[in-house]
């Protein structure tokens, strides 16, 4: 399979490389086309530990130290710590082609990416010290089920987050609590707390990925000083709060767009080894049952391959669009508006319903033999389920959402 | 809307949200198995009645949580949700909720376990204080 080159935007780490700002670093900046090399050479070690992983419920040690070497953990982390500030497109690129090669890896690397961005929107001390090592892993939420009571010089924060994908690895979580001010109304913060502050309880236990260990977090207590508190309002504006990072295409954007263009590859990726997985087997498959000696000359096939192809360009168009729209915008430091911010969240519901759909087309032509748990074709097929059923990657809450706003309705979510 | 004379407290929305969060402080004090933090969530006079279980003043609570959380409540975990929440006066309130202990392994509270529970809530020092727990099993 040829690799897709980004297209309108260039990646700014191709830009960086050009020009040799990113050696300034001391560090090479790779290029978007490097960075899908490096994680497609991941597939022997991914493929190595994928059962370990699966029934362990968490990444291998050695998955994420894989990934850390690769800079899997870096394409979002500013230049100056050593970062490659990569742009959406290349998001894409490299999400896909992980999620090509092992869903619950991809999904944890990308879902990194999103607390990873949102720490680059705090104070520049406060991103000294998150990104103090280059390789720093964040883990986060968007849910506001903690509370957060004003101390001296900061606030208190005590509750229990869900679904934590890459806790068991990472150096520090995004939080979101609810901060009772003194006075006024009360209202969602986001803050940023290292993981030995925290507590993990081990309460992962799915069929479908496992692997990704996305336990809950608690907080119990836990005092994060006032510069480690941002106003969530701030961030779903694309406020930034960082003098540095403020002009940065990158760094000017809201929340929902770059989280949605962060996390869509993943399902791209997936659909992708879910096409390599049925023609791998397709030479060799009859149709058992019947007359056909072999799948591959059944016009049923041809139908399946051609629709579920189709699908997976259908997909693609919407990643794209939804990764080219957060790009241009960041470069012209354009506002967005409503009906762009639904349209957004619309393209990666439809990149999801469309991924989807394109492997279970290819999942339902691969027969009894597909559902042992060597075989990929299952997995893939319950992961891109899984991941369709996330509250904001739904693909009907989206359209709904975007059909709202479509017809002069305002949003029934602030995740917009 | 009518305002009753004989019950003028309103609960603002500061208040309404941090006496909400008395759930979660029980729910974080549990997934420590921190006792002193569980019964750090009472006043000093507080009571606990649980099937079987009545308890009165924060060191009683918090030694028989102690016991408990090496005992019958080792490994699992709590949740709670507000279901109703209405202020009792100045400085007061009864907060309602649903939820109860979660078995190794569960991720929603079993018909056996699911609780509903009142707590009768007090302003303490800016903040609220639980004065009186008492629980009952949803089902009959």
């Amino acid at each position: 399979m040829t690799i897709d080159t980004p297209t309108g935007v260039h990646a700014r780490a191709g830009i960086d490389a050009a020009t040799g700002i990113g050696a300034a670093t001391g560090i090479g900046v790779p290029t978007g086309k490097e960075l899908v090399r490096r994680a497609a050479d991941l597939a022997p070690l991914l493929r190595k530990h994928s059962r370990w992983s699966e029934q362990n419920r968490r990444l291998h040690d050695e998955v994420v130290q894989a990934l850390s070497d690769a800079g899997m953990f870096r394409l979002r982390v500013p230049a100056r710590y050593g970062g490659f500030e990569v742009d959406a497109d290349t998001l894409v690129d490299v999400g896909a082609e992980l999620g090509r090669r092992d869903g619950s890896t991809a999904w944890v690397t990308a879902v990194s990416w999103i607390p990873g961005w949102m720490a680059c929107l705090f104070p520049d001390h406060v991103q000294d010290e998150v990104f103090a090592t280059p390789d720093t892993r964040l883990c986060g939420t968007l849910s506001p089920s903690a509370t957060a009571l004003p101390a001296r010089g900061g606030v208190v924060v005590t509750g229990k987050w869900q679904f934590i994908s890459g806790a068991y690895h990472a150096n520090w979580q995004e939080i979101i609590a609810i901060l009772v001010p003194p006075r006024g109304e009360p209202y969602p913060v986001l803050g940023l707390a290292p993981m030995k502050d925290l507590l993990i309880v081990d309460d992962w236990d799915t069929p479908v990925l496992s692997a990704t260990g996305s336990v809950s977090t608690v907080a119990k207590d836990l005092f994060i000083p006032q510069d480690r508190i941002l106003p969530v309002s701030a961030v779903m504006q694309g406020q930034c709060a960082s003098a540095i990072n403020a002009t940065a295409p990158i760094y000017r954007a809201p929340l929902l767009p770059v989280a949605s263009a962060s996390i869509i590859g993943t399902v791209i990726g997936l659909a992708r080894a879910a096409r390599d997985a049925f023609f791998r087997r397709l030479p060799d498959r009859k149709i058992t049952y019947t007359t056909y000696d072999t799948q591959r000359e059944a016009p049923l096939t041809h139908l399946q391959v051609a629709t579920a192809a189709m699908k997976m360009d259908e997909a693609e168009f919407h990643a794209r669009r939804l990764a080219a729209l957060v790009d241009i915008k960041g470069v012209e430091g354009s506002e967005w508006t409503l009906e762009e911010r639904a349209r957004a969240r619309a393209d990666m519901g439809a990149a999801v319903r469309l991924g989807k759909e394109a492997v279970d087309i290819f999942a339902s032509a691969s027969g009894g033999t597909s559902i042992y748990n060597d075989q990929p074709i299952q997995r893939i097929a319950r992961e891109v389920q899984a991941i369709s059923l996330h509250a904001l990657m739904h693909p009907n809450t989206n359209s709904e959402l975007y059909g709202r706003v479509l017809c002069g309705l305002e949003p029934n979510t602030e995740y917009i | 809307m009518t305002t009753t004379t004989t019950n003028p407290a309103v609960l603002s929305d500061g208040d309404k949200v941090a006496i909400a969060s008395l759930t979660q402080r029980v729910v974080a004090a549990w997934a420590y198995h921190d006792a002193d933090s569980f019964a750090d969530v009472f006043t000093d006079d507080g009571t606990m009645i649980l099937a079987g279980v009545y308890l009165k003043g924060r060191a009683e609570i918090r030694d028989y949580m102690a016991a408990a959380f090496e005992g019958i409540y080792k490994g699992t975990q709590v949740t709670g949700k507000p279901i109703d929440m209405r202020p009792l006066g100045d400085g007061a309130a009864i907060l309602l909720s649903q939820g109860g202990v979660l078995a190794v392994g569960d991720s929603e509270v079993s018909e056996s376990e699911a609780i509903r529970a009142a707590w009768v809530v007090v302003r303490h020092e800016g903040g609220w204080r639980l004065a009186a727990y008492q629980n009952t099993p949803r089902n009959a």
